[in-house]
């Protein structure tokens, strides 16, 4: 009985120093991972000529990003209507689409006729920052070309079949910070 | 003496003409900006650069059970625009909308329309641009998807 009691202090003892000599040896590692910040710099706005069918304008690029990472991206979707005329009396439209280009050579294509409600992505590095230029995908060529010129394309028959006036467009850009899972 | 006079303000004329085509050709290469060439390889001289800097963010953190946060929204300096920037929920509640931001100022800080409780909600900040004059023209915008993080 008393080896009993022993052994069940003994136990007991065990128990209770056992969990302490482990708290002793626990080391706690922490860290805080910032939330990514970044600027988006997108055309303001643009006279376009009449008759024009292909019209240069501001290049849409990311600056400033900070808190990215190689998978961790930002996903800008590009929204637009077709030109309308300030004179409510007018009916005609002037469609129009997007088109961005790479000036590297040897990718095919070197560049993509964006529609609206089509994304572009602005790659995150490792050390945290943002491609300054949004990539494509080529289907030729070492590697996705950067869209370094944006450009406005409107049919010549669809100027043709415009009424006279005064005519505009908007374009809407939204960003969102996404994760490639792949 | 009267030599070395004349020879003094030969050397400063020729230091003010150097100096005027050296003010005048630096303020000709800032007043330009040339593009990258169009796909015919031709040079483009793009007079200003009409762009907007949209400032975004991930996340952005909030004190929950109250209407008054301390944050505020800025409209960069670089801008030639009025911002007005409106927070909706995912389901377009309108959470908070701003005045009309200058360039290079920052919004009041945020009084939302309702208390929030903790926890993280997916919402949209919206940045309606204006022209910077009396018409106050609308321009191109941008919406920004984040995360707000009541705590």
């Amino acid at each position: 009985m008393k080896k009993l009691l022993t052994l069940s202090l003994v136990i007991l003892c065990m128990t209770l120093i056992v969990p302490l000599g482990l708290n002793a040896e626990e080391t706690t590692f922490t860290t805080t991972v910032p939330s990514a910040t970044y600027t988006l710099k997108v055309p303001e706005d643009q006279e376009i000529p009449f008759g024009e069918v292909s019209h240069k304008i501001t290049p849409i690029t990311a600056t400033d990003g900070s808190g990215f990472a190689e998978n961790k991206n930002l996903q800008v979707t590009i929204t637009y209507e077709s030109f309308k005329c300030d004179d409510p009396e007018v009916t005609t439209e002037i469609p129009y689409s997007l088109r961005y280009s790479s000036s590297e050579s040897g990718v095919f294509p070197s560049s993509i006729e964006a529609n609206s409600g089509d994304s572009i992505i602005f790659l995150g590095k490792v050390d945290g920052t943002l491609e300054e230029y949004a990539s494509f995908e080529a289907t030729s060529g070492s590697k996705n070309p950067f869209a370094e010129e944006y450009r406005l394309v409107i049919q010549s028959a669809d100027w043709g079949k415009a009424l006279a006036g005064k005519y505009s467009s908007t374009m809407t850009f939204t960003a969102e910070v996404v994760v490639d899972s792949e | 003496m009267k030599k070395k006079s004349s020879y003094l303000i030969f050397i400063i004329s020729i230091i003010c003409l150097l100096l005027s085509i050296f003010l005048f050709l630096y303020r000709e290469k800032d007043a330009s900006v040339v593009g990258v060439g169009d796909s015919g390889g031709n040079k483009e001289v793009v007079e200003k650069e009409d762009a907007i800097y949209i400032p975004g963010y991930e996340a952005l953190s909030l004190v929950a059970n109250s209407t008054s946060q301390s944050i505020s929204l800025n409209n960069p300096t670089e801008n030639d625009c009025y911002f007005v920037i409106s927070l909706y929920l995912e389901d377009k509640t309108l959470l908070w909308k701003s005045d009309y931001i200058s360039p290079g100022n920052n919004s009041e800080p945020l009084e939302l329309t309702q208390e929030l409780k903790e926890g993280t909600y997916s919402a949209i900040l919206k940045y309606s641009c204006f022209s910077f004059d009396q018409k106050k023209s609308p321009l191109n915008g941008g919406e920004i998807k984040l995360k707000l993080i009541v705590s």
